[in-house]
């Protein structure tokens, strides 16, 4: 099995936080930071979680942070999956 | 007459209802079906299986469109349900968000029981073997005090935020703490009520086991029966009524006309039993007493009284001595648990909006399912069709597992 590209990871993860967190993907893809989209600290343990399960990424805390942008998120898994 | 001025600075104004609950979602829709007296009890699909397998849901509530995904996914249905009937109350008070000063609004919302399905759900992964799988949001999901303080968020008031929890007395004890609130200063609105949604099958089932909730799975909609000869428990609810509270001054000031006025509280606790209520009704009696007193009304200008009226054998008869030994056979009695089943902390806040309905329609509505009443209850039990007369005082009462009870003194607006 060959793994996503960055790009179908993209969609992949904007469309977990559009089917979990009912967020609009206009807003995730607008540069918003996580904080502005609601995903507070405690959403992130349950993002990480998800990602856990549908990716197979195991993010540790810290990993994902409330200051980032919907690119520096696929920036974080990339670097998960590239140490495994 | 001594006192009155300073009784008429503790009166308070109900200027706005919110109401979401097995009656309906709005005011006209409960008042609807409340008046029509047709129960909302039905077979529960998420309690198939059960030894009770019916309640009374709220109907068509789909939170995801009233309060969009992005809210309603990290919020437990009792907080849902509770931001819902809040933002009805205060938009139907005629209340201006952008302009009131949010410091001096309250909020304080009756609950009992929780997040009892995310509690249910988030047991099951944890005792399933995987607790790295337990939701980061299970704790501020299920907690009893989240309601206040989303609600709070949700409106942006900055006041002081409380849940009450008296068991099936919390709605009406929200009512009294807003009703002090208001009379000393504390606060010039308070957001008051009371939700529950606790309808999960393991909480069901303990409510089952104690033998409190009606066995008539074969006809769930004739099962909640208040005063009944042959009632045989309560039906599990689920809603959330919210009132918006002025000092009647301020109401008035501002040409809010309201639907009532909140004009007495009273509670005491019966020290009795940890579930059943003292079987003379002495601690309603005295909370009834108690309500009458600081109202500054005569058990004989009461006109109507909306009861708590469970359909438990054992609460009906108990409730009734204690309004036969206060007011004789004289006020129309309902209990409009017949239509809504029991929604538990949010039945005192629920049934205040309904008596303050009734006082404003002048209509008693009827106690739903009740064939034949208990010859031993020697109240006028309103059954069959809705009456019509000229309420002017009105009395609700409340009585919760621990033994609180509590009365509220509505009068005509």
């Amino acid at each position: 099995m060959t793994s996503p590209t960055s790009f179908d990871l993209k969609a992949r993860l904007v469309a977990i936080l559009g089917e979990k967190f009912g967020l609009p993907e206009d807003e995730v893809l607008s540069g918003a930071t996580f904080d502005e989209l609601d995903i507070d600290s405690l959403v992130l343990v349950e993002l990480s979680l998800i990602l856990r399960k549908e990716l197979g990424v195991d993010l540790a805390e810290g990993d994902l942070d409330s200051s980032f942008r919907i690119d520096d998120a696929v920036a974080a898994v990339e670097a998960k999956r590239a140490m495994v | 007459m001594p006192g009155s001025s300073a009784r008429a600075e503790r009166t308070v104004t109900i200027s706005g209802i919110g109401l979401v609950t097995p009656a309906g979602i709005g005011v006209e829709a409960n008042w609807e079906r409340i008046r029509s007296g047709v129960s909302a009890a039905a077979t529960d699909p998420e309690l198939a299986g059960l030894a009770v397998d019916f309640s009374c849901r709220v109907p068509g509530f789909d939170a995801n469109a009233l309060l969009g995904r992005r809210t309603a996914w990290r919020l437990d249905r009792f907080v849902q349900l509770a931001i819902v009937a809040a933002r009805q109350a205060v938009a139907d008070a005629g209340l201006d968000r952008e302009t009131w000063d949010s410091t001096r609004v309250g909020v304080v919302i009756g609950n009992s029981l929780g997040g009892t399905a995310t509690v249910e759900a988030q047991h099951r992964t944890y005792y399933g073997g995987a607790p790295d799988e337990v939701s980061a949001l299970m704790i501020p999901m299920a907690m009893v005090n989240m309601v206040a303080g989303y609600v709070a968020m949700d409106l942006r008031v900055h006041g002081p935020s409380l849940v009450t929890a008296t068991a099936c007395a919390s709605g009406a004890s929200a009512l009294g703490v807003a009703r002090d609130w208001l009379a000393g200063g504390v606060c010039d609105i308070v957001v008051a009520g009371g939700t529950e949604s606790a309808i999960s099958p393991a909480t069901l089932t303990g409510l089952s086991r104690m033998g409190a909730l009606s066995a008539r799975r074969d006809d769930p909609a004739a099962a909640s029966r208040p005063f009944a000869a042959d009632r045989d428990g309560f039906v599990a609810a689920e809603g959330a009524g919210v009132l918006v509270l002025e000092r009647a001054r301020d109401a008035a000031a501002r040409g809010a006309r309201g639907y009532a006025h909140l004009v007495g509280f009273g509670a005491s606790s019966d020290a009795h039993h940890a579930t059943a209520p003292d079987p003379d009704g002495t601690g309603v009696t005295r909370a009834l007493r108690t309500a009458l007193a600081d109202a500054g009304v005569a058990p004989d200008e009461v006109d109507h009284v909306n009861a708590h009226g469970t359909s438990t054998p054992m609460n009906d008869l108990t409730e009734a001595r204690a309004l036969h030994r206060v007011f004789g056979s004289r006020p129309a009695v309902t209990s409009t648990k017949g239509v809504t089943g029991h929604t538990l902390a949010a039945a005192g806040a629920v049934e205040a909006a309904y008596t303050a309905l009734a006082l404003r329609h002048g209509v008693v509505p009827p106690t739903a399912n009740v064939r034949t009443l208990d010859p031993e209850i020697a109240v006028d039990v309103v059954t069959g069709e809705a009456r019509t007369k000229p309420l002017r005082v009105a009395v609700s009462t409340s009585l919760g597992f621990g033994g609180h009870n509590a009365a509220l003194v509505l009068t005509a607006a």
